[in-house]
């Protein structure tokens, strides 16, 4: 699949999402172009993962619009879905069955072949365990295939929420590689959400800054290390200033 | 359409995935085995032939009662235990609109519905055929099967809804077992409130075969069952479209 050209991969105006709870996120803008590999960054229960759940489909936004190239996810969900890979939150797989059905059953629908099964598998280093049932797998390897699922059928814009969570080192190394070589070589964008900023840092080329529910800054990461001496540091002091604390 | 179809079969794989469907098929196919056997020896004891046909003598039971249990199974492992573990959002991320795998998710349930429905029908032919039965009503039976498939889609409807209203799949399974069997209840013991519910006409046959309903009030009851198939179809899709995953 490839991205149509001068159309952003990730447009999302204006974007309100509030719980019954009262908690959710507000008037978010955010756009990602073909290429582009955007972390989202922010402590747990900030809002990441409602903005990814709400461009990806999962929850339906209170205000505002998502478009994916171009297609309203409201709207025109299966046009803007056919762009989009995801792993959000635990990977939502069935149990009962082995990693190769989990993949067949995706690829069923996304039109993917048995290629694209075996060429999934292999990158995240599931080959080995394709026939055996995802009930016996580790938290890493059901992240590892959750990241398969996502990778099936070459979608343009993957959204991707922790997706290192619960792997080890090596396999965290690998899936960053992956992500910068498959940004690089065929401009699929990234959308990745992590509260660890170091993790951001080194995988992504823009950052955007979410605290309780609001965007407090969008900038690229080098923008970022220029403003303050980590992205650590400037994800602090834009969340000091918010709170109306010292800024660096 | 293509879309469709193909979400569609991936419900169906789901479903056959699950040994417990096999399982209940073979069993339906033991009780039939057993109640033949019973007949049998109660002839040869008796020494009377009662001719019984065991096509139609077992289809009130499954129809009633053991093919909506497993309709039940079905759908709740297609919705409520989706949603409980988080599978829900595996199909939901897929290309396909949220009216699709509705649809494909009720389509499978009710498919396996008709399987259990059909394969009694086989076995006890095969069953009567292999006992020196000649298969008598053969046609009329058969019709009865097709006329009987109908309102089980209503009755996989009413789970469909259940299942969206409570997250548990232990208690959405509860509450359609104790809604058709209070529905059966209020049937036998105030047959004109029963009339207005849907799980009066779980043996439909019996409205259009044998002694048949005038033209007027069968029409009442089709429009009836339609009613209730619309609204639990579209009060369950709409709670299934709105929902955040």
């Amino acid at each position: 699949m490839t991205e149509m050209t001068g159309v952003p991969a990730v447009r999302v105006s204006n974007m309100t999402k509030l719980y019954k709870n009262g908690r959710g996120v507000k008037n978010i803008d955010l756009t990602l172009e073909p290429g582009d590999i955007v972390g989202l960054l922010g402590p747990n229960g900030s809002g990441k993962t409602t903005i990814m759940k709400v461009i990806v489909g999962l929850c339906h936004a209170t205000d505002g619009t998502a478009e994916v190239f171009g297609h309203s996810i409201e709207r025109d969900y299966e046009a803007a879905a056919k762009h989009i890979g995801a792993l959000i939150e635990s990977p939502a797989l069935y149990y009962n069955l082995s990693a190769e059905k989990n993949l067949r059953l995706a690829a069923r629908v996304r039109g993917a072949g048995d290629e694209d099964i075996a060429r999934v598998l292999a990158l995240v280093r599931l080959d080995r365990y394709a026939r055996d049932k995802v009930a016996r797998f580790s938290l890493g390897m059901k992240q590892r295939l959750g990241l398969a699922l996502a990778l099936l059928g070459s979608p343009d814009l993957l959204v991707l929420d922790e997706p290192t969570n619960g792997l080890d080192i090596e396999g965290t190394v690998e899936v960053r590689e992956l992500i910068l070589r498959l940004a690089a070589e065929r401009g699929h964008a990234f959308l990745i959400a992590s509260h660890l900023a170091s993790e951001i840092e080194r995988t992504c080329n823009k950052v955007a800054i979410i605290h309780e529910g609001e965007l407090l800054s969008f900038v690229s990461v080098a923008e970022a290390v220029r403003r303050a001496p980590t992205l650590e540091d400037y994800f602090l002091a834009e969340v000091r200033q918010k709170r109306g604390g010292a800024v660096i | 359409m293509q879309l469709f179809g193909r979400a569609y079969r991936c419900e169906l794989i789901k479903l056959l995935a699950r040994k417990k469907f096999i399982v209940f098929l073979a069993l339906e196919v033991a009780i039939c085995g057993i109640v033949l056997l019973v007949q049998l020896a109660v002839e040869h004891v008796s020494g009377l032939a009662f001719n019984v046909n065991l096509r139609m003598m077992l289809l009130g039971f499954f129809i009633s009662a053991y093919i909506p249990l497993v309709s039940f199974m079905a759908v709740c492992d297609l919705f409520s235990s989706e949603i409980q573990d988080g599978s829900l959002r595996a199909s939901l991320l897929l290309p396909a609109s949220r009216f699709k795998v509705y649809l494909a998710k009720a389509l499978s349930a009710y498919t396996v519905a008709v399987v259990y429905l059909f394969s009694l029908f086989v076995v006890t032919a095969v069953l009567e055929l292999s006992f020196g039965s000649t298969l008598h009503g053969f046609f009329e039976s058969f019709g009865s099967y097709l006329l009987d498939a109908i309102p089980l889609a209503v009755v996989i409807l009413m789970a469909v809804f259940f299942n969206q209203i409570l997250r548990s799949p232990t208690l959405a399974m509860l509450l359609c077992i104790g809604v058709l069997l209070a529905a059966y209840i209020v049937n036998i013991f105030l047959p004109q409130v029963g009339a207005m519910l849907f799980t009066s006409y779980g043996q439909w046959h019996n409205l259009f075969i044998g002694k048949a309903l005038p033209f007027l009030p069968m029409m009442m009851k089709v429009g009836l069952l339609l009613g209730y198939g619309t609204v639990f179809f579209s009060a369950g899709y709409y709670i299934f479209e709105r929902r955040d995953m």
